[in-house]
């Protein structure tokens, strides 16, 4: 009989049940997408390397998103509760026991998971086929994704059950212990009178200058650089934020409303008073759910933002770390001939060099080795030069000094002719001109006379140096690596490298999509979720101000402008978070090859925001219409007065 | 004396195809500027249905309904917004203020519907809510003040804008004899010292008998009327106990 009665309450609650469900479904299927990407090979292509210690870091993250689900829709399954505490109320009052009605609960919900959990992994496979698609064609690499892996679908089922039990488990607890009473009264939460709303109004203003404050001071801490020196200023700064975070939406509900309220064009007009008084009670019982979705929402925003930074220079940074298509000795045993003959399989050679680095140690009197310096020929350093486009110095018979410039990260190049050191001139080139990455610090370049006098046995490895340019600027860089391998050569191909690097942002971008598009989703679903249980409260206010002659006008703009505040205040308090983010952002891009200006950031954090926007929009919008629909059927269909 | 209402031949019918049923037969009657009167009846008798006609919350399927000159019908919606607005004033049986404004901002909602300037708010607010009782309660929440005191203040905003009919449904239906009786002497104080016109919905002969005219239906159809004249009211309350029981319903005693 419950179960019957469950199927019928699921059915004909279908309108409160459709965002829930909506939400589930789509959460379901981004779980299922997502642990089946992390069970996929497309873990192993994005970082080869680190697979087995990446897959586990992935499954954690979906396991935390999972707790956050669990978290929000619990809060979700509250509103659900709320619109018909008077039903399950009435029910106790008919003689169902607390038993039942816990059972008739959890049954409702149970068969919305179940059709969820159905549809969401229908929803899932697609989701994961096209994911796999678009990652394939951002990491450049064409590739059979093959089927939806048991593991990654076991793991979906394992966390929505875990998801269901933690969700229903709040409203069952409220179920079990709630007066019959208090159930029959519905939700009649009024807003009382505020308290002290001066002083609410300046905690306002404190808020979001110690917001600010705060802010400043990460920042500065960031700037210095010296973060474990000063942990503790780190962690203030941070608190402070999170608390200004929570007490913004309280000190506007309390202290901005009043201040509006005072003004007469606010509380005089129309239903200005009303909507300013309804926005006071909706909010001030919502006050920590705005500080929670603002967090949600931060971190959704600020994910993208992350992503766009690193993904921003990639080619500029490979270029910069990368001077040569192919580079490095390939192993001191490698036979460069050979590897030659394996590159060219691959992609056209213009040019190549073969150069040999002098390893010459400065020894101090006492005997211990102080400094390591590098010696090249001149005829190889012009041949490197004109490699990369560079005007090679003439060392007329002298040598040519380089040392690192710690400011500008470059090499200067000082002439000393006749022997004798002297600035005759400046030649700036890359740090890392030379094709061994590890030649940091100061080299020499001399005639290639004094070359041959040096002892064949302070040669830096067997094997020549070598410097590749290719023609070609696509071609199988990973094929070309692997058969590479199976020689025993290992050269640095800038081409493989550059797909690594997109493969470890492609591993960000997964957990990025992933967090974002949940958090968006679960901060909208519990906004339209709660708006439309407010609705439900709202309707016999609406009633008796058609009565008075409001008309369906003024109704309409007093309920989208409560609306629009209730989406928006969240929304808003994450834009600010994401203002001292961003400026975080970019000093941590300042040491990047192009470091991006204050204009790109906040061009792409106002891009991000419009499209988090566009989401909230469409949910305002059919919250909006929803819930007018719910009002106007409500004051005319009932009839009586 | 000005006609406020008159009703022509007001007919409704609710339902369609076998399932019609009507609530007015035909009701006619006019209620003159600073008149008090009560519309009694049995439940299903059609007073409640020709108190949502004449509010415009019902469209009439037949004849007319004109206040203070002005046909109802063939209003679009918009129009009956603001002929609520300005010609009417409600009060309810369960209160209906908002629960989310204070008394003050209850009373004057009519008023900001009409855009009234913020120094004649003050002074009608002034005016009405001394008169009501309510001039101390003015900060307080409705959930801070009794049934009586909320009935009050009810009337105070059905009043504020000096209708030109107010309507009550009811307006004893939860309260008890003694805030009854206190909030009837609150509306034969409107009607006399403030000039309101009342159209009154009860079924309790006490509560009718402080009208001047009490009007019965029954079936939809005006049974009769009884004029208090110079009459006391208890004499009046007699009468309307006789009137009920020949219709074959109860009163209370108040």
């Amino acid at each position: 009989m419950l179960f019957k009665l469950a199927v019928r309450n699921v059915r004909r609650q279908a309108s409160s049940y459709l965002i829930y469900f909506i939400t589930v479904t789509l959460t379901v299927a981004f779980l299922f997408a997502l642990n089946n990407m992390i069970f996929s090979d497309v873990v192993s292509v994005l970082q080869e390397q680190y697979a087995d210690f990446v897959r586990p870091l992935l499954v954690a993250l979906s396991a935390v998103l999972a707790a956050v689900i669990a978290f929000v829709l619990a809060y979700a399954t509250t509103f659900l509760l709320r619109r018909r505490k008077k039903e399950f109320g009435l029910y106790l009052t008919l003689g169902l026991s607390r038993g039942n009605i816990l059972s008739l609960f959890a049954g409702e919900t149970a068969i919305t998971f179940l059709v969820s959990l159905a549809a969401g992994s229908l929803l899932g496979i697609g989701l994961y086929y096209g994911l796999i698609e678009a990652f394939a064609g951002f990491i450049e690499w064409s590739y059979d994704p093959g089927g939806c892996t048991w593991a990654g679908s076991g793991l979906t089922l394992l966390m929505i059950a875990g998801v269901f039990l933690l969700s229903s488990a709040a409203s069952l607890g409220y179920l079990r212990f709630a007066k019959i009473s208090a159930l029959l009264a519905g939700e009649s939460k009024v807003e009382k009178k505020a308290r002290l709303p001066l002083l609410w109004a300046v905690l306002l203003v404190v808020s979001v200058a110690a917001f600010f404050w705060a802010g400043g001071t990460f920042l500065t801490w960031m700037q210095r650089g010296d973060f474990f020196f000063h942990f503790d200023e780190m962690i203030v700064s941070v608190s402070v934020m999170l608390v200004s975070v929570f007490v913004m939406p309280l000190g506007a509900i309390h202290g901005g409303t009043w201040l509006l309220l005072r003004r007469s064009c606010c509380r005089s007009k129309g239903l200005g008073r009303v909507t300013l008084r309804h926005i006071s009670a909706r909010l001030s019982t919502s006050s920590v759910m705005i500080g929670l979705l603002a967090i949600l929402l931060a971190v959704a925003i600020v994910g993208p933002n992350v992503f766009l930074t690193m993904a921003s220079d990639i080619d500029a940074q490979m270029a910069w770390f990368y001077r040569y298509d192919i580079s490095d000795n390939g192993g001191e045993e490698s036979s460069y001939e050979e590897g030659l003959q394996v590159i060219e399989k691959y992609a056209a050679i213009e040019d190549y060099c073969l150069y040999d680095l002098y390893n010459v140690p400065d020894e101090a009197e006492d005997g211990w080795v102080t400094a390591t310096k590098y010696i090249i020929a001149e005829s190889d350093f012009a041949h490197l030069c004109a490699m990369l486009g560079y005007e090679p110095p003439a060392l007329n018979g002298g040598r040519l000094f380089c040392t690192d410039d710690s400011d500008t990260g470059e090499f200067i190049f000082t002439p000393a002719a006749g022997g004798e050191e002297g600035v005759v001139g400046e030649l700036t080139c890359p740090q890392n001109m030379l094709s061994n990455q590890l030649v940091i610090g100061e080299w020499t370049v001399l005639p290639d006379a004094q070359i041959a006098q040096l002892d064949p046995e302070d040669k830096d490895l067997n094997a020549p140096w070598f410097a590749v340019k290719l023609k070609d600027e696509k071609y199988d860089a990973r094929g070309m690596v692997e058969e590479l391998a199976e020689h025993g050569i290992r050269y640095t191909v800038r081409e493989y490298e550059r797909l690594d690097e997109i493969g470890e942002i492609g591993l960000i971008l997964l957990g990025d999509l992933f967090v974002t598009g949940v958090f968006i989703l679960l901060a909208v679903a519990v906004l339209a979720l709660k708006s439309l249980s407010l609705i439900a409260e709202d309707k016999p206010r609406y009633r008796v101000l058609w009565r008075l002659g409001a008309s369906e006008g003024r109704m309409q703009r007093s309920l989208f402008a409560q609306l629009a505040f209730f989406f928006l205040a969240p929304f808003a308090v994450a834009l600010l978070i994401n203002l001292p983010l961003t400026a975080a952002l970019q000093l941590m891009g300042e040491e990047s090859v192009v470091p991006l200006t204050s204009l790109q950031l906040y061009g792409q954090l106002a891009a991000i925001s419009a499209l988090v926007f566009a989401v909230f929009a469409v949910y305002l919008v059919a919250a909006f219409f929803v819930s007018w629909q719910d009002i106007r059927r409500n004051i005319r269909g009932d009839g009586r007065l | 004396m000005q006609e406020i209402l008159k009703v022509t031949n007001a007919v409704k019918y609710f339902g369609s195809g076998s399932a019609v049923t009507r609530a007015l037969a035909g009701v006619s009657f006019s209620v003159q500027k600073g008149e008090f009167l009560a519309v009694m009846g049995a439940s299903g008798s059609g007073k409640s249905t020709l108190l949502n006609v004449i509010a415009t919350i019902e469209p009439l399927s037949g004849g007319e309904i004109a206040v203070e000159g002005l046909p109802l019908s063939g209003m679009r919606e918009w129009e009956k917004g603001i002929f609520r607005r300005d010609k009417l004033g409600f009060v309810f049986q369960e209160y209906n203020l908002l629960d989310t404004l204070t008394v003050r901002e209850n009373i004057v909602l009519p008023l900001n519907l009409r855009r009234t300037p913020a120094e004649k708010t003050r002074r009608e607010l002034e005016r009405v809510s001394e008169a009501l009782g309510v001039a101390d309660q003015l900060d307080k929440f409705p959930y801070e003040l009794s049934g009586g005191q909320r009935q009050r203040a009810a009337c105070a905003r059905a009043v504020i804008a000096s209708p030109a009919l107010i309507l009550a449904d009811e307006p004893t239906g939860a309260l008890d004899s003694k805030n009854s009786r206190s909030l009837m002497q609150i509306f034969r104080m409107m009607n006399e010292r403030l000039g309101s016109t009342i159209l009154m919905v009860t079924h309790d002969a006490a509560v009718g008998s402080y009208a001047d005219r009490v009007l019965f239906l029954q079936d939809g159809q005006i049974y009769t009327e009884l004029c208090r004249g110079e009459r006391d009211r208890a004499a009046f309350a007699g009468e309307i106990l006789t009137t009920v029981a020949s219709l074959g319903g109860e009163g209370d005693a108040l």
